[in-house]
């Protein structure tokens, strides 16, 4: 409650009036015992009234203090009731000039009231009592005063309290200002703490908002100490992330320890290189994390070091749905690539098949024509062992002549064998398309293996020659490259995706020019990782589209053509699930190169333990 | 000489040399009644086009540089009464330019035997 400068002021009078109240108690009761022993001692005639009568007239006032303290009709009382021991004192000391000073120090303290009006009841009450002895001096002890006498005391009692009036209206000034400064400081202090409430019960529901916008979400918020290795918070919901109880999420070593061990390295590698400042902190780091029951959990985590070097904050993202819903899209594309390739990879097999069956039709009518032959020289052994006439004997063999002609028998001996041949190369050439589509449709699965690249690369190149050979030559540096940990089926698809796209690069140009252009496949080793490098000779990708053509569904091909996934999935599949970089370099008019790369499975692991 | 003068012309184009040798195979029986010429891609059947007059060209359809539906285009704008066959590698591609017949790998010997022997035992201006 707000109490202003009236209220302190009343406040402050009612305190000094009750203290005022209590200390003239004292001083009645002492004056009345002092005046009793005086009496007693030398007024013995007077000792009744000063006890008796002293002591009734104090009833009056300690009555009131006891029942009423602080009132304006207490302090009156008190102010007659002194004036009246002034009074009996003077009398039992036989008016004694200095006794006469008892009134004035009895004014000074009735001034402690502050109350210029207490100082006017004295003064009447003692103007009053010296009356008496100008007037009806019979009631008094003393001498009768002269008017001049009694004029003088009673001016000298009203000059006193004159003077002490003006201190009281001093005092009272003062006690004004403090009660002003006194309710100032009230005021301000309580504003102090309105607004000291105020705050503290916004932080508490900032911090409630804050707290429900963490713990409401899907996403893990965590902070973690580097240094002391301590999980200073982690949002609760991450227990459902790790299908874990609350308790569990204590072990301040958890999250870690669920990091998937195949990615644990890798992970660990990351943080480690973001805190030494090796690597930006912008980087989300996706890898798995699995539960106490053995689900396995996709995560996104971003970091950041706002805590401090040695303090991570991190959000963690569960992506397990989108990464379902990429490797659904990813499968989709798969088909839609697959169907594009239907058609000439048809051509491709119908090719080598027309030939076979030409071949293997020729053959078996040459040996029909042989055994024709066969069966003339037959005849003609069978005569010259029956030792028939020469002229029998010749025509026997004019006969082979002429089925040998008919048939074209040197062209048969010729023929036969490179048909045999040809059959043979085409069932190879067939078999290397179809092998080609296995290993490029190769189921995907769940752990990746070690392949060797350059297979890949050529049974992809395989299928998707029918997309390029119209329009382009295709150069091949296969390199000497280590089996590489991968999905492989997966790294087909981005192969072709971009042998594809520089397919359709040098179409373009050659719709245009008729000039062939030219695509090379090279791939090579370093210590840490194959780089497989697709370069074409189109007409390179326009500054304006390179920002976006990482981007999912854009395309600059035409309807039909494509539905702008292709690079979109191959960097998922390259920099996210692989670990890897795609990178280009393109030059408008001269071409584009697509790098490739994939860390060595075992490099990476070198690399994270150093 | 008349025999020769009566043997009809065919020309073969194709990319693939193997396409040709396995069709010059399965048709050598025939070399009596036809005069067959195997060219191998568009630009060498152009070739041949220029310097002989053929009674039927087929003609595969992807090729490099120049494919079968411009070396078709080219035969009937030059001679209107050559028979065409398109000899096309998968039927669902669309063949630009008309052509008399379509034919899809694989196609044997006797359906492409019959075939021709339709095309030229139509009477056009030579003899029943």
């Amino acid at each position: 409650m707000m109490r202003d400068r009236g209220f302190v002021l009343a406040e402050m009078q009612k305190r000094l009036h009750r203290d005022t109240d209590q200390l003239f108690v004292k001083l009645l009761v002492g004056q009345w015992l002092a005046a009793s022993v005086l009496a007693l001692v030398v007024a013995p005639a007077l000792l009744v009234v000063a006890f008796v009568g002293g002591g009734l007239v104090n009833l009056v006032p300690l009555y009131l203090v006891r029942t009423r303290s602080g009132a304006p009709v207490t302090r009156h009382a008190i102010a007659v009731v002194q004036m009246l021991w002034c009074t009996m004192l003077i009398a039992i000391t036989q008016n004694r000039v200095e006794t006469q000073f008892h009134v004035f120090g009895s004014l000074a303290f009735l001034a402690f009231y502050r109350d210029w009006k207490v100082l006017s009841t004295a003064t009447l009450v003692r103007i009053c009592t010296l009356s008496r002895f100008a007037w009806w001096p019979a009631s008094t002890t003393g001498p009768r005063l002269e008017f001049w006498q009694f004029f003088e005391a009673a001016a000298w009692v009203t000059f006193i309290a004159v003077t002490m009036a003006v201190l009281c209206f001093r005092g009272l000034r003062e006690l004004k200002a403090a009660a002003a400064r006194q309710a100032r400081l009230e005021r301000t202090a309580m504003i102090i703490e309105r607004k000291v409430t105020e705050r503290t019960t916004e932080l508490q529901e900032s911090s409630e908002r804050y707290r429900a916008l963490i713990e409401n979400t899907e996403a893990v918020t965590f902070e973690y100490d580097v240094v002391a290795g301590r999980m200073l918070y982690i949002a609760p919901q991450a227990s459902r992330m790790l299908d874990c109880t609350l308790e569990q999420l204590e072990d301040h070593q958890l999250l870690a320890d669920s990091i998937y061990p195949d990615d644990r390295d890798r992970v660990l590698a990351t943080v480690n290189e973001m805190v030494n400042g090796t690597r930006s902190w912008s980087d989300p780091i996706d890898c798995r994390l699995i539960g106490r029951r053995g689900r396995i959990v996709h995560v996104r985590t971003f970091l950041n070091a706002r805590g401090g070097s040695r303090r991570i904050r991190a959000i963690v993202l569960d992506i397990t749905r989108q990464r379902k819903l990429e490797s659904e899209l990813q499968q989709a594309q798969k088909l839609e690539s697959v169907g594009r390739l239907a058609a000439g990879v048809a051509h491709e097999i119908n090719t080598p098949i027309q030939f076979i069956g030409d071949s293997v039709q020729f053959m078996a009518q040459s040996i029909d024509d042989v055994m024709m032959v066969v069966g003339k020289q037959q005849v003609l052994l069978g005569a010259i062992r029956a030792g028939l006439p020469a002229s029998e004997v010749a025509a026997a063999a004019a006969l082979v002549q002429q089925a040998s002609e008919d048939a074209d028998l040197a062209y048969l001996m010729e023929q036969a064998p490179k048909a045999a041949e040809r059959a043979l190369d085409g069932v190879e050439r067939v078999g290397t398309i179809v092998r080609s589509m296995k290993v490029f449709a190769h189921p995907d699965s769940a752990e990746m293996e070690p392949v060797d690249i350059n297979t890949a690369v050529k049974s992809t190149l395989t299928i998707a020659r029918n997309e390029y050979r119209y329009v382009a030559n295709l150069d091949t540096e296969l390199g000497d490259v280590p089996p590489l940990t991968c999905f492989v089926g997966e790294i087909n698809q981005v192969i072709l995706n971009v042998v594809i796209n520089a397919a359709h690069a040098i179409a373009d140009i050659h719709a245009e020019t008729g000039t062939r252009g030219k695509i090379t496949v090279k791939t090579s080793a370093t210590d840490d990782y194959v780089e497989i490098a697709i370069k074409d000779t189109g007409g390179g990708i326009p500054e304006h589209v390179r920002d976006r053509i990482y981007d999912p569904f854009f395309t600059t091909k035409d309807v039909g053509k494509g539905s702008g996934q292709g690079l979109s999935i191959a960097r998922t599949v390259i920099v996210d699930k692989h670990h890897g970089e795609l990178t280009f370099e393109t030059t408008t008019g001269v071409g584009t190169t697509f790098f490739i790369r994939l860390p060595i499975a075992a490099g990476a692991q070198k690399k994270a333990a150093a | 000489m008349s025999d020769e003068l009566k043997k009809k012309r065919i020309l073969f184009v194709d990319d693939d040399p193997s396409l040709l040798a396995g069709l010059q195979n399965v048709l050598h029986r025939d070399r009596k009644r036809w005069d067959m010429t195997f060219a191998l891609g568009g630009e060498a059947a152009l070739e041949e086009l220029g310097a002989n007059s053929f009674d039927v060209v087929v003609s595969d359809m992807r090729m490099p540089v120049i494919d079968g539906a411009a070396v078709l285009a080219i035969v009937k704008r030059r001679a209107p009464h050559t028979r065409r066959v398109m000899l096309s590698g998968s039927d669902c591609e669309s063949v630009a330019g008309d052509v008399d017949e379509l034919l899809v790998k694989p196609c044997s010997a006797v359906t492409l035997r019959a075939t021709l022997e339709r095309l030229l035992g139509k009477p056009r201006d030579n003899e029943p």
